[in-house]
């Protein structure tokens, strides 16, 4: 890590804030150009002028659009989400809710698509061209033009309607008649999450894999990798221990994409399996107009993927010896 | 007469100038059809083309058609209200292969008139991403670490911290429901991908020893650019236009589960979403599987084509 | 009725729950969409025709168990496709919380879900007095054997206390008890309390008394920012209210459950006039909890019933899967009627529309059959009046001993086709506006069919075309392919006098509605093939109400209202002029959407009349008389009303109340009071 200068990393979250920023001004810039409020649905016909007015300072509808715009910025800075017109509670209580299952969900979706990916990626790159190679790679983009939605919809069809073995609805069995214990709740949390995992993962790990391939396939002829065959190491050995390291550089820069596309997957997902996150609740407030919903979820998100964004530069410069970013050295 | 000779003189250099073209191209096709995926994709490729051009050729009826009515505008008895979705039938009480859907439309017919509203979406999608996001990509990675690499850099950030499908929604939420507008949102949002990973591919690229040398013997940004990078690159914008395309289609079907589709377009997405729209979806495979199927196949199709491509115009792998 | 609850939650499938307090006195109106809907709504049975009759006719089935027989104990588990919003009885705007939290809270008065009488819940007997003054009012004593289910007893002061601060704090939700109630104090004679009114109100009794929710004063004097306030957070059991039911969990994402106090401690069921009640059972809840499970998808929740995970779920069931409930041992369906019904809105301010004649053309064009029986499979009702079947006690047809829904007189708008074929009868239509024709409320025949005169004796606005109509060279290019002449108005081309060259016809996205938009789709064709140029708009629900009801900036739309008034009380917010556009000075949401009373006709006076009639019975003959006015006049174009199947895991469960209006929800507490385990 001695590659990365402290100056580097602070750098890179200067940026990050900003970008931050820029996605807010961003966020709230489009969402106000929807058409419509959520005020319509609050109002009644006898209130009065002074009633409405009233209504329309308490979501803060009456302020000019710059001071909507300011208040917004600056709220957010202090972690002030606001109310949801059309929940009627603290946005954060129903953030706060919602956004863990959403990274069980997506976090566990994401570790398999990224461990299965690039380790079916390796050995296929690895044997590239032969038989299995062609075969499985050719499964594998099958599996990955599949709409995940429909998947998932085989799967409950199978595993849930046909055979029963696994749930489709929830985390966790809601009135259940056993106990909480570690166990039961383990369990009881697998029999929930596979089917929705599996529909992700499904579709997900395809994407790493299509990068580590060419990728192992690029390294098979480096020098260090006939080197390292030169002395005479296990196939084994070099192909995990030599190639496959460096191959995984472009595996950490695709993260990113893969991340939003497993995002994607997860608020289709999240809808078929009732699994209540935050992917459900961002489509149905944009659709309500419940703002505040949608900023706060838009930009828990973002959060999310702009953090992870500077995880994986860091990795990759990491990973890389070649790359140097300024004052490294 | 010397004008002649002239033209005549001009055919031969356009000759000359094109014979080895043609001949890579023979050679490029030849290396092509050893590629087994690659063929597969492209029949299945070539069949949805011949529906979209010509779907009356291969459907037995006109999206128009009706159960048990055919093109009257005759009423329904109860039971045959009753009975939709119909389950395949070959004749008895009508012909409708693949069974027909809720409003008594034919699925296969259905699903040869939609064939065009992919292919469309699929091109013009990919397309678009591609010529936005490869030579963004390959200048970002070039410029390294410079302003023109972070301005880049920055806008990729911004536009990754969006979530796609959602910011979809709004962007369609505030422009209207149409294809154009499911295109122009996919495109705006699927150039990232192409640009960030060409962009780490240069990145990569430029430090090789043969850049340097390049460099060294004082050959121009440009020259470096498209001589040396981008070659090395296109296999990779190769798939990634392949990779568009299916995404963009993909993507369609996704919006359409959503809610959001051109309703008065014949589209697979629409169909599936109709299955779960009329509460179909375990109760009629012969409507749920076909569209299903079909936007897999043409998704896959692509995907073979671009990474058999791959192959073909890199042929140092293998 | 009139307390229960309101709006919201707009998107796909649950349009029907945007429901919204109406300030207009007397009930909460829902805003909803198309109540014959697919998946929510709208039914099935085998043999369509005979069945419409059968339900209306139906009378509620006599049920005279003895509750000491009736076995106690037992878990309902309800599914909903939509969250709760909220635990704070104040705060909750969706019915999602309300099916829950109705269960905890108790009003003054009920309205009796089979005969529509008030009757007597937390207050026993009341009495109007001062009826002519401006501000009458009403003194009544209240119960002394109440206890909150927190243990504390409920007094006099707890009343006064409710009022009051929802009066103070104008508490969005509860509009109806501070539009209607001035204020309400200890009363110095014999009564325990005196109300104030605001104006005189005919339905006082429902309205006023029926208002306000009874509020712990030991709970909400400590609460000053009720907005704010979360019943969950403060205490275990969450909200505190005199009703059967405990809140004991509230995760609003997926679940929450009502735990049913020992019956020995709510004396409110067990009153006499329950238990002389022919349909209804004293003695309940019998049942222990109830469950609700929230679902992400309708589809899910539909299956989960069919594979009976859960016992009932909000709504109907999805029309297509009736006949495979009704042929699973141990799956029912609990029969009802629609809260409200589905229309059409044409914006009667706008040229040529504000014409009576050319609204009654577009009605004839709509494909009634195909819509109730081909693609509703005869489970919707074929609209009329702007008042649900279900309570029929102003419908003009009632009041004027006609046959519900089926007097020629509520047919005077049905599809005009050829030979009862499907396709329309483009010259008698055209010939109708050719000759300036009007169906004014007299007898005649009218584009081919019969009219037996109004029932009421109510007159259209007008009683000829206002412009002059003819039919020449097309010009809209919406009409190629289905006509070569265009409908012209005062000589122009109807494309040139329209805005965007057509009739715009907002609706909601196919994708949400498939059957509907088809029905549409039907309904514009004909339309062009009389002349007519339509354009089909697909618009999303908020967008829409948004464009309906606050900008007034549409052409046609179709919407659906629930929940809306027993007595008829609901014409005035929706054709009264007071309550259009026009009447406010600032934009705000107005519920008379089309204009109805400012521009194209008006029916004013006939609703302000039978609005402010104390005596019910002239109020419902003048209520009626209202209805079938604005029937002709055609501000609104009632598509349909819904039959209602609410699904029931009848082989666990008995005993629910029926034919009564919307169990699921606006009588669902009366339905949580009856069910029980099966024997």
């Amino acid at each position: 890590m001695t590659r990365i200068s402290a100056r580097y990393l602070g750098k890179r979250v200067v940026v990050s804030y900003i970008t931050l920023l820029v996605i807010m001004t961003l966020l709230f810039a489009l969402l106000r150009s929807m058409p419509g409020t959520f005020l319509a649905s609050m109002i009644t016909p006898e209130m009065t002028p002074e009633q409405i007015a009233r209504l329309e300072e308490v979501w803060g509808l009456n302020e000019p659009l710059w001071v909507q715009y300011v208040d917004f910025m600056v709220n957010y800075q202090t972690g002030e989400f606001g109310m949801s017109p059309t929940r009627r509670v603290p946005v954060w209580d129903v953030i706060v809710r919602r956004l863990p299952r959403t990274l069980i969900l997506f976090g566990a979706g994401f570790i398999v698509a990224y461990i299965v990916g690039p380790l079916v990626g390796m050995y296929l790159g690895w044997w590239r061209g032969s038989r299995k190679d062609k075969s499985i790679f050719a499964s594998s983009l099958v599996m990955y033009s599949m709409p995940s939605f429909w998947v998932a919809w085989l799967f409950i069809w199978l595993f849930n309607y046909e055979l029963g073995w696994l749930k489709s609805t929830y985390m966790f069995t809601k009135f259940p008649e056993f106990e909480w214990t570690i166990v039961t709740t383990l369990t009881d949390v697998l029999h929930h999450i596979t089917l929705p995992l599996l529909s992700i993962s499904f579709v997900g790990w395809v994407g790493a894999m299509l990068v580590m391939r060419p990728s192992m396939n690029n390294v098979t002829e480096e020098d260090y990798v006939f080197l390292a065959q030169a002395k005479g190491l296990s196939e084994r050995t070099v192909m995990i221990k030599h190639a496959a390291r460096n191959a995984l550089i472009p595996v950490a820069t695709q993260a990113i994409v893969g991340l939003a596309f497993l995002i994607d997957g997860s608020i289709l997902i999240e809808q078929v399996f009732s699994w209540p996150g935050i992917g459900e609740l961002i489509v149905s407030s944009v659709l309500e107009k419940d703002y505040p919903i949608a900023q706060a979820s838009f930009f828990m998100l973002a959060v999310i993927i702009i953090v992870m964004r500077l995880l994986t530069d860091v990795v990759y410069t990491y990973l890389d010896p070649r790359i140097k970013f300024g004052g490294g050295q | 007469m010397s004008t002649q000779s002239e033209s005549r003189f001009e055919l031969d250099t356009i000759r000359e100038r094109w014979e080895p073209r043609i001949e890579r191209f023979k050679r490029g096709w030849a290396r092509y059809t050893t590629h087994k995926m690659g063929v597969i994709g492209l029949v299945i490729l070539v069949i949805y083309i011949l529906w979209a051009l010509f779907p009356s050729v291969f459907a037995p009826h006109e999206p128009a058609w009706k159960a048990y009515v055919g093109y009257e505008n005759t009423r329904w008895t109860a039971e045959q209200s009753a009975s939709l979705p119909h389950p395949p039938a070959f004749g008895d009480p009508f012909f409708a292969p693949l069974g027909t859907n809720a409003n008594g439309n034919g699925i296969y017919t259905l699903l040869v008139y939609s064939a065009k509203d992919a292919l469309y979406i699929g091109f013009a999608a990919g397309l678009l991403s591609s010529l936005v996001g490869v030579p963004l990509g390959l200048i970002s990675g070039y410029y390294g670490d410079t302003w023109i690499d972070e301005t880049i850099q920055r806008i990729v950030d911004v536009m990754y911290g969006l979530p796609f499908l959602p910011f979809l929604v709004v962007l369609v939420a505030i422009r209207g429901v149409n294809t154009t507008n499911i295109i122009l949102g996919i495109a705006i949002t699927s150039w990232l991908n192409n640009c960030i990973l060409i962009r780490g591919e240069t990145l990569s690229l430029k430090e090789r020893a043969y850049i340097e040398s390049a460099k060294v013997a004082g050959a121009s940004d440009t020259r470096i650019v498209f001589r040396h990078i981008m070659p090395n690159v296109l296999p990779l914008a190769f798939v990634f236009l392949a990779q568009d395309a299916a995404i963009a289609i993909i993507t369609q079907a996704s919006l359409a589960y959503l809610g959001l589709a051109d309703f008065t377009a014949n589209s697979w997405g629409i169909m599936i979403e109709n299955v779960k729209a009329h509460g179909y979806i375990y109760e009629a495979p012969w409507w749920l599987i076909p569209p299903g199927l079909a936007i897999t196949s043409i998704a896959a199709a692509f995907y073979f084509i671009g990474f058999s491509m791959e192959d073909v115009t890199n042929p140092q792998k293998e | 009725m009139p307390h229960r609850r309101n709006r919201s939650n707009g998107t796909d499938g649950s349009r029907r729950n945007f429901l919204k307090a109406s300030g207009a006195g007397a009930v909460a109106l829902s805003l909803a969409g198309c109540s014959g809907g697919e998946s929510e709504q709208g039914t099935t049975e085998e043999s369509g025709d005979t069945e419409a009759t059968e339900t209306t006719e139906e009378t509620v089935a006599e049920n005279t168990s003895d509750s000491d027989e009736i076995p106690q104990g037992g878990t309902l588990v309800y599914g909903m496709s939509s969250n709760p919003d909220t635990s704070n009885y104040l705060m909750a705007g969706s019915v999602y919380s309300a099916v829950a939290l109705d269960l905890v809270y108790d009003y003054g008065v009920e309205i009796d879900p089979v005969t529509y009488d008030i009757r007597p819940w937390a207050f026993t007997d009341w009495e109007l007095q001062n009826e002519d003054a401006d501000q009458p009012e009403v003194v009544f004593n209240v119960r002394d054997d109440l206890t909150w289910n927190d243990g504390e007893d409920f007094t006099i002061e707890d009343v006064i206390f409710s009022h009051d601060y929802i009066i103070e704090n104008q508490v969005g939700e509860f509009s109806t008890v501070w539009n209607n109630i001035e204020s309400v104090e200890e009363d110095d004679g014999d009564w325990d309390c005196r109300m104030t009114l605001t104006q005189q109100i005919g339905t006082w009794d429902s309205s006023a008394l029926g208002a306000c929710p009874m509020l712990p004063e030991h709970i909400w004097s400590d609460v000053d920012d009720f907005e704010n306030y979360d019943p969950m957070e403060e205490r275990e059991n969450g909200p505190v209210g005199t009703g059967p039911g405990i809140l004991t969990q509230f995760d609003p994402d997926t679940s929450m459950q009502i735990q049913f106090r020992d019956p020995e401690e709510y004396p409110l069921t067990d009153q006499d006039w329950i238990d002389e009640h022919d349909n209804l059972v004293a003695g309940g809840p019998f049942l222990d909890q109830v469950n609700f499970q929230v679902y992400g998808e309708e589809a899910a929740m539909t299956q989960a019933f069919m594979r009976g995970e859960i016992d009932t779920h909000y709504g109907t069931l999805d029309t297509d899967k009736i006949p495979e409930a009704q042929d699973t041992d141990g799956l029912g369906l609990v029969k009802g009627y629609d809260s409200g019904f589905s229309y059409m809105g044409i914006n009667c301010r706008r040229e040529p529309l504000d014409d009576v004649a050319l609204r009654q053309v577009v009605s004839f064009c709509f494909d009634d059959y195909y819509w109730t029986q081909e693609l509703q499979q005869d489970y919707v009702y074929e609209g009329d009046f702007a008042q649900s079947p279900g309570y029929s006690g102003v419908r003009p047809e009632t009041v004027f001993d006609g046959e519900l829904l089926e007097d020629p007189a509520t047919q005077a708008f049905t599809f005009r086709g050829i030979d009862e074929s499907a396709d329309p009868d483009v010259e008698a239509m055209r010939e109708f506006l050719e000759n300036g024709e009007v169906i004014d409320g007299s007898e005649g025949t009218y584009a081919g069919q019969e009219y037996p005169g109004s029932l009421s004796g109510a007159e259209a606005s007008q009683s000829e075309a206002k412009y002059d109509y003819t039919f020449e060279e097309a010009q809209s290019s919406e009409l190629e392919d289905y006509s070569e002449e265009e409908l012209y108005v005062d000589g122009e081309p109807i494309s040139e006098v329209m805005n965007d060259g057509a009739i715009t016809i907002l609706m909601d996205p196919p994708s949400d509605y498939p059957k509907q938009s088809q029905a549409f789709e039907r309904w514009s064709e004909n339309m062009k093939k009389v002349g007519i140029p339509v354009k089909l708009e697909p618009t999303e629900f908020n967008t829409m109400s948004d464009m309906v009801y606050y900008d007034a900036e549409f052409d046609v739309y179709e919407m659906g209202w629930g929940g809306t008034g027993v007595f008829g009380t609901s014409v005035r917010s929706f054709f009264h002029s007071d309550f259009a556009k026009e009447a406010y000075e600032e934009e705000t949401y107005a519920y008379n959407s089309t204009g109805y009373g400012v521009a194209g006709g008006s029916s004013d006076e006939l609703i302000m009349d039978a609005y402010t009639e104390m005596d019910p019975e002239a109020r419902n003959e003048k209520f009626a008389t209202a209805l079938e006015k604005v029937y002709l006049d055609m501000p609104y174009m009632v598509r349909d009303y819904a039959k209602m199947r609410w699904p029931m895991n009848t082989a666990d469960f008995t005993g629910a109340v029926e034919p009564i209006v919307d169990p699921a929800y606006a009588n669902w507490h009366w339905q949580a009071y009856h069910l029980h385990q099966t024997e």
